[in-house]
């Protein structure tokens, strides 16, 4: 049996599960254990390097593989331009009638106590089954997990995970493991947006816990509600495209398309402080 | 050439550089290509070569090493016994049946992905509580995806090996 171990190896596999399991208690104790807060700083100058050299690499790989797809694409957009410069002059018209865009107007103007650190985005996840991006500011920049990221236009665009010196990580809409109480900006109606599997491939991300009575419209503009404090109110999240019943009828869910343009981003903002609008 | 401990030494450095740019390769490159939201996974079939052409023990070690590193920079400390596992597994083969071919490494790639893809699965099921109609065609795209760059992923590691013929010894 020593023999067996020794030869083939498998003692080292032995060791390795006591390895994973004292790295896994250490995470756990340790949300940020300093041996992986160095790898981070080390390895900060490669993800930046690698972040320039792989976006010049994959701007010419997606225009050859989509150049078809772009093409139809820009025609769709070039009519959805057209329809929605019709929709934005009525809007603009009615605007000074609107009731609940003057409210969005007072949210805009609270908005100017949010401090914000700006950021670029210098990875993004490595495997299929989560969606987060890493941010080139960290604990050194007052950085904290759980602080909202949002890009230049104020579309949320995930929540801090993580934070190491001089870097971070951001768990985005599509990132299964996203959580957080939003609101329908028409109808006034609640619920919980989520990041889904199913859906993440698609840049899409889901709205539930809808009353089954709900009657959302494609379009429906979604922001966070803020109930509870911990996240900042009235940052758009984004838009309905279908809305669902659940299988058991007694719900239903939306479909959204986030507002901010989630794999295109480069430069993020992070909501260090906000104040809480009750 | 220096004595057979030079050799061992400068192959295993080898080893590890052209591993190291795998992992950057994976880990900044290919998650930036738009592959259907799917990101190949290379870094098992880094640790397979490598057992498949040194051994059992060196692939063990090996594998604890690069799961090590990848596990500790991608939050998945999983990965280090996981990788230790499959170099000691496919280190195995080496010197029998297909052991040490190009047939019998992508018989291996195969595994370490089946292995990999299955374990996610039973990940997602028993402790994230992710539905198993949403995880198989991700993990199906992941496990193809993979297996595509499998074969030019062995060239480079062939190649040390057959320059720097003097075995790894742990």
């Amino acid at each position: 049996m020593k023999n067996f171990f020794q030869k083939k190896g498998f003692g080292v596999v032995v060791f390795a599960l006591l390895l994973t399991a004292a790295v896994s208690i250490l995470t756990s104790v340790f949300p940020m254990d300093p041996v992986r807060d160095l790898l981070g700083i080390i390895t900060s100058p490669v993800r930046a390097l690698t972040t320039g050299v792989a976006g010049w690499g994959a701007e010419v790989w997606n225009y050859a593989a989509e150049h078809e797809r772009l093409q139809d694409r820009v025609e769709e957009l070039e009519r959805e331009v057209a329809y929605m410069q019709e929709e934005n002059r009525e809007a603009r018209a009615a605007l000074e009638e609107n009731e609940r865009l003057r409210e969005l107007l007072e949210l805009r103007e609270k908005r100017k106590d949010f401090v914000f650190e700006s950021a670029a985005v210098t990875g993004r996840t490595a495997n299929s089954w989560s969606a987060t991006i890493t941010l080139s500011k960290g604990s050194l920049h007052g950085v904290e997990a759980g602080d909202c990221v949002i890009n230049e236009t104020g579309a949320l665009v995930g929540v801090i995970r993580e934070v190491g010196t001089n870097w971070s990580s951001v768990t985005t809409l599509l990132d299964p493991d996203i959580s957080m109480g939003a609101i329908v900006f028409r109808t006034g109606e609640d619920g919980i947006v989520e990041g889904e599997l199913s859906l993440m491939s698609q840049q899409r991300c889901r709205l539930s816990y809808l009353n089954s009575q709900s009657a959302l419209v494609s379009g429906d503009e979604v922001l966070t509600s803020g109930l509870g404090g911990v996240y900042p109110s009235g940052l758009v999240v984004g838009y309905v495209e279908t809305v669902h019943a659940t299988p058991s009828g007694v719900e239903q869910y939306a479909v959204l398309i986030p507002a901010a343009d989630l794999p295109a981003l480069e430069q993020v903002f992070v909501i260090k402080e906000f104040d809480i609008v009750e | 050439m220096g004595s057979s401990s030079d050799q061992a030494r400068s192959k295993l450095a080898l080893y590890i550089v052209l591993t190291a740019l795998v992992f950057v390769l994976q880990r900044w490159v290919l998650n930036r290509l738009e592959l259907g939201g799917i990101v190949p996974q290379l870094m098992p079939f880094a640790v397979t070569a490598v057992a498949m052409l040194e051994g059992s023990r060196p692939g063990a070690w090996f594998g604890l090493g690069t799961g090590l590193v990848a596990g500790l920079m991608t939050e998945g400390a999983s990965l280090i016994w996981f990788y230790a596992l499959l170099g000691a597994l496919w280190g195995g083969t080496r010197n029998k049946l297909m052991g040490g071919t190009f047939p019998g490494y992508l018989l291996c790639a195969l595994g370490s992905i089946l292995l990999l893809e299955g374990g996610t699965l039973l990940w997602g099921l028993a402790f994230a509580g992710e539905e198993l109609a949403a995880m198989v065609p991700i993990a199906l795209a992941e496990g193809g995806w993979s297996m595509a760059f499998a074969p030019l992923l062995y060239l480079p590691y062939w190649l040390i090996d057959r320059r720097i013929p003097a075995d790894l010894r742990w």
